[in-house]
Order: C-alpha cells, then sequence, then structure tokens
C-alpha cells in the first residue's frame, strides 16, 4: 500500500508550556460536565463521541517528543467512553504512552469531558463538548429532535478549527521583551498541607446568576471583576498581618477570540493579572474598583497585540530554537515554578455557555473545573445556574468557606457539592 | 437535601460531614433553593478509592533489593574474607541489573525508545565491564556489533507482535541502523582483533538503510520533518 501523509501539527505558543510543566501533581488537566434530566446510557454515549470526533480531528491526536519540540500527530485511536472510574482531572498525558488527550466518561446523570491542556483552552473545548451533548441527545430522544440537524456552533471547517490563531496575529516587533513575571513582585502564597496521593479536592458550588448578575450590577461591574474581588478579599482573610507586605495576585485567562477573528478549538488565551495590596484596605468597593481598572488597562486591543507579539517573539528566537528538547523542558519547568511564585491563584471564567433552545429543556446545567497546583477558582454559567468550581490541592479549605461565607452575606443561596469522601475512606480503613 | 448550618449550605449526596467546614450536617427536606435552579440531592461525584501502591513501587522495591543485596556483600566481605575484595564485582552486577530494568522499567511505553536505549547502556556497561577486568577487546569485538543487529531484529518483533504504524518504526530503525555503523570506525581505527562480526553488522545497518530509502523515501522524510522540526 503507498503511504499516505498523516497530518501533524506543531504546538501553538500557549500550549508549549504544557507538556514541559506537566506532573503527577499538577495535570494541567480541564473538566467540562453537563448533567442532563436522565442517567447517561453508554453505548449512545460512544456513538454520539465517535460521531462528533469526525468533525474535529484536532482532538483525535498524540502528543510526541521531537528533537527540538514536542509535536501533535494525527492518529487512528478511538477515544473509549467508560463509567467514572478515576479521580477528576487525573492525569492524561504519560509521556512514551499513545493514548489520546481527552476522555470522556460519565457518572449518573453527569457526562464529563476531561482535556488536557495542550489540546485546547476552555472555549476551545467547550465548542467540542457542546456538540458531543447534542449528539448524544440527539441520538437519545430522535423523537425530540425529527429534523436531526447536529447543532455547529459555527460553520467553520476542520481546518479551519485546528488553525494556530497565535502565529496567525503574530507580528515581529523590534524592542525588549521581559518575561512578565519579572514585572510582578512576589505573591501572597498560603502555606498548607497538601492532600495524600496529588489528588485534588473538588467543590462545586451553584447559585442563581441572575442574583449574582443583580450583586456585580449593585457594585456597577462585570460578574467576573466582582467573583474575583470577593476571592480575593476570601484570600485576603487568610493572610498573617507580616504577610500583607506580598500583594494578592491572580491569574486571569482572557480569551482573545473577542479581539482576533478566528474559529480555532486551539489554545488561544493570554494570562493577565491582577494584584492587589490588602495593607491599604479591604473594603469589597476598593478591590473592585482596582480589579475593573487593571482589566480595562490590559483589555486594549493595543495592549493585547504587544503580548501576542512578546510571547510569540520569544519562541521564534534563533537560540531557543535550536536548543534541545530536554534543555527547553528544564528551562521551561523552572520559569513555570518562578511564575507560581508571583501568583496566588487562578480565576478561570469560561462565560455564559450557550446551546440552541430546543436542547435545553434535557440539560440541567453545565460545571467547569481546572487541576491546580495550589487551588483555583473556575466559573460557567448555563441557564439560571452559575457554577462555581474550586479545586484544592490542600486539606485546607479555609480561603473557600471565606468565600462562601462573604457570597452569603451577601444573601447568595449555594447549594454545593464535593469529591471529598474522607468519612467513607475512615470507615473503609477500619 | 443535606444542610450544613455553620455555612448556611446546601450539599449533594450522603455525606456524613460538610466538606467546607468539616463540621456536623443535618437532613432538611426544605431545599427549594436549590429545586429551583434544577439542581439534584444526588452524589455527583463517584468514590473512588485511595491507591495501594505508591508511585514507582517496583523500581522503588528494585532499588531496594540493589542497595540490600549490595551492602550485604560489602559487610560480609569486609568481616571476613579481608584480603580479596569480590564484592566489588558483585556490586558491579548489582548496578548492572539495576539500571538496565530501571531503564526498561521506565520506558516500558515507547517499546522502540526502550530498545535503543537499551542498547547504548548495555554497549557502555559492557565497555566499562571489560576495562576493568583487563581490557581483553571482548566487548567492542562481540558485544557491541552483534547486540546492534539483535536490536534490529527486536525492533522489527516488536512492531509486529504490537502492530505499531511502521511509520515510527522507521525512524527508530534508522536510529539503530546509524548506531550499527560506528563498528565500522572501529574497524577503520583498527583496534579489533576479531573484525567479522563488526563487518557483519556494518553490513546489515547499510542493507537496512538502503532499504528504508528506497521503499519508504516519503515515510522516512516525512517524519523526520516531524522529528526535527524547529
Amino acid at each position: 500500500m503507498a503511504y499516505r501523509t498523516r497530518l501533524w501539527s506543531p504546538l501553538d505558543n500557549a500550549a508549549k508550556i504544557f507538556p514541559s510543566s506537566c506532573q503527577k501533581s499538577d495535570t494541567r488537566v480541564f473538566r467540562f460536565s453537563a448533567e442532563l434530566t436522565e442517567d447517561i446510557d453508554e453505548n449512545i454515549l460512544q456513538s454520539a463521541v465517535d460521531k462528533t470526533a469526525i468533525e474535529y480531528p484536532h482532538f483525535l491526536s498524540v502528543l510526541r517528543r521531537g528533537f527540538f519540540w514536542y509535536y501533535l500527530d494525527s492518529t487512528n485511536l478511538r477515544s473509549i467512553v467508560s463509567k467514572e472510574s478515576t479521580s477528576p482531572c487525573s492525569q492524561i498525558y504519560i509521556e512514551g504512552k499513545q493514548s489520546l488527550l481527552f476522555r470522556v466518561t460519565y457518572f449518573k446523570k453527569r457526562i464529563n469531558f476531561e482535556v488536557f491542556h495542550v489540546l485546547s483552552d476552555g472555549v476551545g473545548a467547550i465548542q467540542f463538548f457542546k456538540s458531543i451533548v447534542a449528539s448524544y441527545l440527539i441520538l437519545k430522544y430522535p423523537d425530540s429532535f425529527p429534523n436531526s440537524k447536529l447543532e455547529v456552533t459555527d460553520d467553520s471547517s476542520a481546518f479551519e478549527k485546528s488553525n494556530d490563531s497565535f502565529d496567525t496575529y503574530y507580528q515581529e516587533e523590534k524592542g525588549k521583551f521581559h518575561q512578565s513575571y519579572k514585572k510582578r513582585s512576589r505573591a501572597f502564597k498560603p502555606k498548607n498541607f497538601r492532600r495524600d496521593d496529588d489528588d485534588l479536592g473538588f467543590i462545586e458550588c451553584d447559585v442563581s446568576l441572575n442574583d449574582v448578575k443583580a450583586l456585580a450590577k449593585k457594585y456597577n461591574t462585570t460578574i467576573t471583576v466582582f467573583l474575583i474581588a470577593v476571592y480575593m478579599i476570601a484570600i485576603s482573610k487568610e493572610m498573617k498581618v507580616r504577610h500583607k507586605k506580598n500583594p494578592v495576585t491572580i491569574g486571569v485567562p482572557v480569551n482573545l477570540r473577542k479581539f482576533f477573528k478566528t474559529s480555532t478549538v486551539k489554545n488561544f488565551f493570554v494570562m493577565n493579572y491582577v494584584e492587589y495590596d490588602f495593607s491599604k484596605s479591604d473594603l469589597l468597593e476598593d478591590v473592585i474598583k482596582k480589579v475593573a481598572t487593571d482589566f480595562s488597562k490590559v483589555l486594549e486591543e493595543e495592549s493585547i497585540r504587544k503580548t501576542i507579539n512578546s510571547l510569540c517573539h520569544l519562541e521564534h528566537r534563533f537560540w531557543i530554537r535550536i536548543a534541545p528538547l530536554f534543555l527547553k523542558d528544564i528551562v521551561l519547568r523552572n520559569s513555570c515554578k518562578q511564575s507560581e511564585k508571583h501568583t496566588t491563584s487562578l480565576v478561570s471564567n469560561i462565560g455564559s455557555i450557550s446551546m440552541s433552545n430546543e436542547f435545553l429543556p434535557f440539560i440541567n446545567h453545565f460545571t467547569f473545573f481546572s487541576s491546580t497546583l495550589t487551588f483555583e477558582l473556575t466559573a460557567c454559567s448555563f441557564k439560571n445556574v452559575l457554577s462555581l468550581g474550586y479545586s484544592n490541592a490542600f486539606k485546607n479549605t479555609q480561603i473557600i468557606r471565606n468565600f462562601l461565607s462573604l457570597l452569603n452575606s451577601m444573601g447568595i443561596k449555594i447549594t454545593l457539592y464535593s469529591n471529598d469522601f474522607e468519612s467513607l475512606e475512615k470507615e473503609g480503613t477500619k | 437535601m443535606i444542610y450544613c448550618r455553620k455555612c448556611n449550605v446546601h450539599i449533594g449526596g450522603e455525606k456524613s460531614s460538610c466538606p467546607v467546614c468539616q463540621g456536623p450536617v443535618e437532613k432538611d427536606l426544605d431545599f427549594s433553593d436549590s429545586k429551583k435552579l434544577g439542581l439534584g440531592e444526588e452524589e455527583v461525584f463517584p468514590f473512588i478509592q485511595s491507591k495501594k501502591y505508591s508511585r514507582n513501587f517496583v523500581i522503588r522495591l528494585i532499588s531496594f533489593i540493589a542497595v540490600f543485596v549490595a551492602l550485604t556483600s560489602l559487610t560480609v566481605n569486609y568481616i571476613f574474607y579481608k584480603d580479596y575484595w569480590w564484592s566489588l564485582i558483585v556490586c558491579g552486577l548489582v548496578i548492572t541489573f539495576w539500571l538496565t530494568t530501571v531503564v526498561a522499567i521506565n520506558q516500558r511505553r515507547n517499546l522502540f525508545r526502550s530498545v535503543f536505549l537499551e542498547l547504548i547502556l548495555v554497549n557502555l556497561l559492557v565497555v566499562l565491564w571489560d576495562f576493568f577486568t583487563g581490557w581483553d577487546n571482548w566487548s567492542i569485538d562481540y558485544v557491541f556489533p552483534i547486540s546492534a543487529v539483535v536490536s534490529m531484529g527486536c525492533m522489527v518483533l516488536v512492531s509486529r507482535l504490537t502492530h505499531t504504524e511502521s511509520e515510527r518504526l522507521s525512524f527508530y530503525i534508522l536510529l539503530v541502523d546509524l548506531y550499527g555503523l560506528i563498528p565500522g570506525i572501529f574497524i577503520l581505527l583498527k583496534i579489533l582483533n576479531v573484525v567479522y562480526p563488526s563487518a557483519i553488522c556494518v553490513c546489515c545497518s547499510l542493507i537496512s538503510i538502503a532499504a528504508l530509502l528506497l521503499f519508504s523515501t516519503k515515510m522516512l522524510i516525512q517524519n523526520l520533518r516531524k522529528k526535527f522540526h524547529l
């Protein structure tokens, strides 16, 4: 048989850091779940995944090591749906193992979709996940969708979906570029005991979107800014007096699809950092004001263009390009660790997840979680549910407690779910 | 639904304590706020038993056995026969065994790479053994060329057994072929006592390279392009 060329692609700019810095304790995996109204049928889910994957060939790839860079190689592997049996966001990429970089599992009414960050960012992955959910619903309830057309979130081709947008919008620019973390001062990092076995604790807090919207409106700001400000105050309550010399720094990924036209499902985001110095004041109004001004500064198109250029400039440097991969691994791992020292936590808000109206009655809500080395807050909303996901690598849950009690004090009713089965485990060891 | 009075939150699933404050929880039948949002009282995460063995347990076990054997033999040697240090040979064997096994376990997911790395490792160790036991040249005379040819065979065998695509195989075969040319350098440097194994090894490598170039040119070029993209 004649040889057929297989598609492969280099990693996009943001993805380049993930394989080097991925470890058992920080798996760089994030997860979406959709809760439907009935228990999940495995066979139907499997055919839904198979059907959808054809449209998103980018997801059907394995990560391989080259001599200078990692690359994504297309593969004939098929994603096998299974009942959830590993802890959420557990390792997907294991060096040398030939496996896909995402997994679809189910548990009771929930479909879970976990992705290694190399493949895609939250906004890209949710597109794929929405298509899976839509095609599952169409297969499960054929009568409710007589004109069974797959929900198409956009009409882009498979090639457009796997386009590297960093590369598209990179302009060579002269001048000096600095690593962004060097500009920031060392951030406050709470010291805590790590959880056992590197398994993360997940707490899902579901609240009413309208209530939070109303609160944000009261403070004249957006939901993201409001959540970040409340979260910062929750963290600041764990600061000892001598810690207050360091600011609380929150990293917020900014989706670039809003600023540049693209239909890529690959990574296309930049990290934006907001700082607040709690030695001055810890009033919510003040924090919101500072966060909002920081945000508006970064979100100017010119500043974003500069960030992209400086990020891509690094990877285009000749000396960096010809360094062998194992050296890059060491350098990237180290710079990740350094950057980590300048960041207290991350807040990632995917925003509102939209589906066509005919699917709405079949879906209760969506949730979003991310793996972390410390603790992290994620958010997404669907219908009237704002789902906040708190992932925690520590035994201490004081920060989320502060966060929830702040929300509570503003009159927000909270329902929570958690993967903490400590009492059950204790019984098991008896 | 379960309710935590301290945190003022409703909790899904059957928990005996609040996951946020670890305090006591009570049953609350009125959870209309959650119901209004369509939130159920079921557990949404499965219970996952924690792992029985720690990570890399086998490697730790092998390392412990290696340390145990080496230290015991050194001690026995020191106490009973002080004039002849046979235990150093035991230690050498232990290190050889330990290194080759650990590399094999570490690389178990990529068998081609495993074969290639083992080839290099075994040859290095064998040369060291030869050097410290009086340099009789057996390492580069026999082991070097024979192991290279055996590795080529191993790779083909592995690919047949695991049904790996020939694309990945071609790259690693090329690596072993290039490695198999090294005995040719030994011949040219005239440092060998017995040349036949090396000559056969170089011949095999060249034949294999020729076959790769003639039958899978496109595949090879594509593969090199991927592996070495800048």
